[in-house]
């Protein structure tokens, strides 16, 4: 118990001092997996519900039981319009694309009917360079079923009166444990067609399952730690309001909010194959180098360091500034004088890691960039 | 030993977390995510293009009001919900205005079921005292046993409360450590969730009609509800002698009061899930205007994406207050009095002023800003604070506030230049 504790106590002081070394955050663009730079105007199709199936199963004494529940059209259409407008939300997020609402598009009410009309001879487009349409694969299931597990029960057994005999015991007890599960899995299929010259730019076939289960048999060590370090943290943060918006661990989410959420990370996944993305990545700073600079850095002041920085080298040029100079331009998205100053620190210290890593980090968005450049400016 | 340094340390967490300085809390305006024409004024809420087939907890006309409340509330807009737009409410010939159509889906469910759980049970006066402490920390449900010794689940707050002061009063001669027993419970609970998605698009129509954004936000409510009165214990253990009143108090081998090792009373009796659609809450199921203050702000939180994306916002900051400057100032800007301090700061000569008066001056200047010229000087301000004390983290992050409020100057000046 001892040696846990020190342990615990060791590997916390060191989780502290990692997370107290000075860093800031870098917005670094990432280029498209799939060059769509020939693409502006993205007209939104229908999408389309190929299975959509959500029953309720309960199990009691090892018999299961499920009932499905009937989803009429109207409900199934809405299920598409959600699932559509969660990817038009993350595409319309990024200034890549131009997205175009078009009802001669979402009219179309099939893959097969789109492919129609857009190969049909003599058909002009109207300020749409591509349409995408999406086919759409979904299941949820609620489950009402019970755990079966052995415990130990702790039990004292008090001295006796001439005070021996007190002991600490435990019994093994069968207890079933009744708990409630949500489970769903969404497929997504993406595709987006390029309408002069009508080609097939991107399709994706993406899935995503959800989980969540409240109750059931108590935690294994593993989960129990886990509950021990959320509750740790939910001790440490300010106390909630009463009544805050969101859902609580201990409640299921709601049919919709499923569809929402899977919708949500596909659709995610596609924009970052088709557009061009923008990420925040958290960056160290060196050890030396001057202070008032670094806490700038950490604040993201990035104008007044520069500033600052500026005066410090040229009169006096120390490594860990000039990598520091490095650093803001990188983080302003001057990429160019970004680089002469991390070859710079590099050149002095070529031992030098954080420098290296700087460099790596550069050359990767360089060799990147013409992929880049080009999407960016066929905006 | 061990539980005596774990206690103090959280007394001394608790004593810093305790110690927080004051905090400055004002506006600060953002630009919208997209640059609405400056031409487009007028905003028509067309209800007869919002479908609301799938609104089971009927929000339609709340959602629409609201926002067209919250839009015109932020001045970039005249926004109108209209049944539907006749041909004559404006000339395309000669202004552009922009229409909002979409769809509002919004769900409820009431989740009823029985859970299990098991509890430890202790005795004594420091026992019991300590147990029901630390389960009213942590909002535990406490129950009694046979032996009325106080049960109750165990989290990590409530152990940290029970373990100091049992500690304690053992330490004011209470009696050792309790003796604990574990007991098998169940109970009843009922989960009330509420869902609210709103797909929006904003729509320019004019001489050209031009879609601009579409979003789509959800958001949700959730809380379960456990009665206390439905807990009961269906195992518990203990020894038999007690039970049988001392017939057996001489035996030396533990006898438990557990003819079979099968906890029955824990296996749920009903099924939950025998309807393919669980109910929807009720108002009834939320106490007091609970319900509506909740539809209110779950509208609230589903627009707030949709708003941002089209009009200027305003959002709050929180920015700490520097000590160790002028005590007065600092004061009244903890209690939001930002032109006070303005006021007394600018009085002080600029050779007397500390480094944290020059800070709070900088968060004077910010938290009153009127003009552009107002958030120019706070960076001067802060900016003349890190010179003197030129490692100080507060300081820096007031210059960094600032540079990203000016950075978006432009952007914010040409989306509000329509609404002059």
């Amino acid at each position: 118990m001892k040696h846990f504790f020190f342990s615990s106590m060791l590997g916390l002081t060191l989780a502290l001092l990692i997370g107290c070394a000075p860093k800031t955050s870098l917005t670094v663009q990432r280029p498209a997996e799939i060059d769509t730079s020939q693409i502006r105007n993205v007209a939104v199709g229908s999408f389309q519900v190929e299975t959509l199936r959500s029953w309720v199963t309960h199990e009691r004494e090892g018999r299961w039981e499920s009932q499905q529940m009937a989803l009429t059209p109207a409900q199934q259409a809405t299920v598409a319009r959600a699932v559509r407008a969660q990817v038009i939300n993350l595409l319309t997020e990024t200034p890549y694309f131009q997205v175009v609402f078009t009802d001669e598009f979402t009219a179309l009410e099939s893959d097969e009917a789109l492919q129609q009309l857009v190969s049909a001879e003599g058909y002009t487009p109207q300020g749409v360079d591509a349409v995408l349409n999406g086919r759409i694969w979904l299941e949820v299931q609620r489950t009402d079923g019970v755990d079966l597990s052995k415990e130990s029960l702790d039990y004292f057994l008090p001295p006796r009166r001439n005070g021996v005999g007190g002991m600490n015991l435990s019994i093994e007890e069968v207890i079933w444990w009744p708990y409630k599960a949500v489970h769903g899995s969404l497929a997504l299929e993406l595709k987006l067609t390029q309408l002069a010259p009508t080609r097939v730019v991107a399709s994706t076939l993406d899935s995503r399952t959800y989980a969540h289960r409240i109750g059931g048999s108590p935690a294994g060590f593993l989960e129990g730690a886990a509950q021990g370090l959320q509750q740790f943290a939910a001790m440490s943060a300010s106390p909630p309001e009463p009544e805050t918006l969101g859902l609580p661990d201990e409640v299921l989410p709601s049919f919709d909010q499923v569809v929402a959420d899977l919708a949500s990370s596909i659709a995610a996944q596609f924009v970052k194959r088709v557009a061009v993305t923008r990420t925040q990545v958290p960056t160290r700073l060196a050890a030396g180098g001057d202070e008032t600079a670094k806490v700038l850095m950490q604040s993201e002041a990035w104008n007044t360091a520069i500033e600052r920085l500026q005066q410090i080298t040229a009169s006096n040029a120390n490594l860990d500034d000039l990598y520091h100079l490095g650093l803001c331009f990188e983080a302003i998205g001057d990429y160019g004088i970004a680089r002469n100053f991390y070859r710079d620190a590099w050149r002095q210290d070529q031992e030098n890691l954080m420098y290296a890593q700087a460099l790596g980090r550069l050359e990767r968005l360089q060799r990147e960039f013409p992929q880049l450049r080009q999407q960016l400016q066929s905006r | 030993m061990i539980r005596t340094l774990f206690t103090s340390s959280w007394i001394v967490l608790l004593l810093i977390a305790g110690c927080s300085p004051p905090l400055a809390e004002f506006e600060v305006q953002r630009p919208a995510r997209l640059t609405v024409p400056r031409e487009v004024r007028k905003v028509f809420i067309r209800e007869d293009l919002i479908r609301s087939s799938q609104d089971q907890l009927g929000l339609k006309a709340q959602v629409l009001q609201a926002l067209a409340q919250r839009l015109n509330q932020l001045g970039r807009f005249e926004a109108q919900v209209v049944s539907t737009l006749n041909e004559g409410a404006f000339n395309p010939e000669q202004e552009s205005v922009a229409i909002i159509q979409g769809e509002i889906l919004s769900s409820g469910e009431v989740d009823s079921g029985q859970f299990t759980d098991i509890a430890t049970c202790t005795r004594g006066i420091a026992g019991r005292v300590s147990s029901i402490v630390g389960a009213a920390a942590a909002e535990e449900v406490i129950t009694a046993d046979q032996l009325i010794g106080v049960c109750r689940r165990g989290s990590l707050k409530g152990d940290v409360v029970e373990g100091a002061l049992g500690a304690a009063l053992a330490l004011a001669g209470a009696g050792g450590l309790p003796p604990k027993n574990q007991v098998v419970r169940a109970y009843e609970y009922r989960n009330l969730s509420l869902f609210a998605q709103v797909n929006l698009s904003f729509t320019t129509a004019g001489k050209t009609r031009e879609t601009l954004a579409i979003r789509a936000d959800a958001s949700s409510y959730g809380r379960q509800v456990i009665d206390p009165k439905t807990f009961r214990h269906v195992e518990e253990t203990h020894l038999i002698a007690l039970t049988l009143g001392g017939l057996l108090a001489s035996m030396n081998a533990p006898v438990f009061p557990n003819p079979a090792p099968l906890a029955e009373g824990s296996k749920p009796r009903a099924v939950f899930y025998n309807q393919p659609r669980l109910p929807l809450p009720e108002p009834g199921d939320f106490p007091g205007s609970q319900r509506e203050q909740l539809v209110t702000e779950l509208i609230q939180q589903a627009l707030r994406s949709f708003v941002r994306t089209v009009s200027p916002y305003k959002v709050t900051v929180q920015a700490e207050v520097a000590s160790g400057g002028d005590s007065e100032a600092a004061n009244a800007l903890g209690q939001g009095r930002a032109l006070a301090a303005r006021n007394r700061l600018n009085k002080i000569s600029a050779n007397q002023r500390a480094a944290a008066d020059w800070y709070n001056l900088g968060l004077a200047y910010e938290a009153s800003a009127a003009v552009i010229e107002d958030y120019e000087d706070a960076r001067r301000f802060y900016q003349e604070a890190l010179r003197r004390d030129s490692g100080n983290l507060l300081f820096a992050q007031g210059i960094g506030r600032v540079e990203r409020v000016l950075d978006e100057a432009r952007r914010l000046d040409q989306q509000l230049s329509a609404s002059r």
